[in-house]
């Protein structure tokens, strides 16, 4: 794997892209001219290259007004999406503001799909506020920072998220700062080398 | 129902987390056209079989809901460095 770091940006070229990458991109295409987001959980491994696929792809989004909502909501349907909770786009919002997540779709198509939630904690926060810039062939990824995602999967705990975390761990390790890994993992009460 | 041999299933997370190292060894060591072709196949074929999954969106989010309730993974949030605080 090649991967360039620039400042903060991570940069990959030449790779192949999946119909879930392709799908991903088609929807980031919409979502961000309403609101920024950060990728987290289980597709961050998969772009670096882990060997399995994911029905879902998790966004964080901050949170924003209703009428903001209702705009992304009205765009995505107009272009043959669709959510997957019955909601309508009211009742969707109000799933957000509880915490809860939504479903996103292409029409008639529930797989794979997109979770969003609001940030709600600190840790969405940090994800957020710290999110990197991953650039695979001139498109961008926004994507929670690594060290987080890595102590983050590791206090999870299902045996998916472990394996998620020593590959991520594996595939950064020349350019992710094991302080501040050994930093969040010691906060979180998580072994540093669960291996 | 017979549970699990608690030795068994230790021996078979340690054989897979020794698979996800191999398999991110191997992926450091190939260029990007290589890893990513590999992994596009096989992403291809399991969504390109999506169409044939025998259950509607509605018992796909009960499916959904039932598995993160039976699930093993911690919820809510953890405790964050001090260093690292923000507000929500």
């Amino acid at each position: 794997m090649d991967i360039i770091q620039q400042g903060t940006t991570l940069i990959i070229r030449n790779r192949h892209l999946s119909e879930l990458d392709l799908f991903v991109c088609r929807v980031l295409d919409i979502l961000t001219s309403y609101t920024p987001y950060v990728i987290v959980s289980g597709y961050v491994a998969i772009l670096f290259g882990r060997t399995r696929s994911t029905e879902d792809v998790d966004l964080l989004i901050p949170v924003c007004d209703e009428s903001t909502f209702l705009l992304l909501h009205d765009k995505f349907i107009e272009l043959g999406y669709e959510f997957l909770n019955a909601e309508n786009g009211h009742g969707l919002y109000a799933i957000l503001a509880s915490g809860s997540g939504i479903r996103l779709s292409e029409k008639d198509a529930f797989i794979p799909n997109i979770e969003i939630k609001f940030t709600r904690n600190e840790s969405d926060a940090y994800s957020f506020k710290n999110r990197i810039p991953l650039i695979i062939n001139d498109r961008t990824f926004w994507i929670g920072p690594l060290e987080m995602q890595i102590a983050y999967k590791l206090w999870l705990g299902s045996g998916k998220d472990i394996e998620d975390a020593i590959y991520i761990r594996e595939i950064s390790r020349n350019f992710i700062d094991e302080v501040l890994l050994r930093d969040f993992c010691s906060s979180f009460g998580v072994n540093y080398d669960p291996s | 129902m017979i549970p699990p041999d608690p030795e068994l299933r230790l021996q078979n997370g340690r054989e897979r987390i020794w698979f996800v190292k191999k398999s991110a060894d191997w992926v450091r060591s190939v260029p990007n056209e290589v890893w990513s072709a590999r992994q596009c196949t096989l992403i291809n074929a399991l969504l390109a079989n999506r169409e044939n999954m025998p259950i509607t969106k509605e018992q796909y989010l009960k499916m959904i809901e039932s598995a993160q309730r039976n699930s093993d993974r911690r919820t809510g949030s953890p405790v964050m460095p001090s260093q690292t605080k923000i507000a929500p």
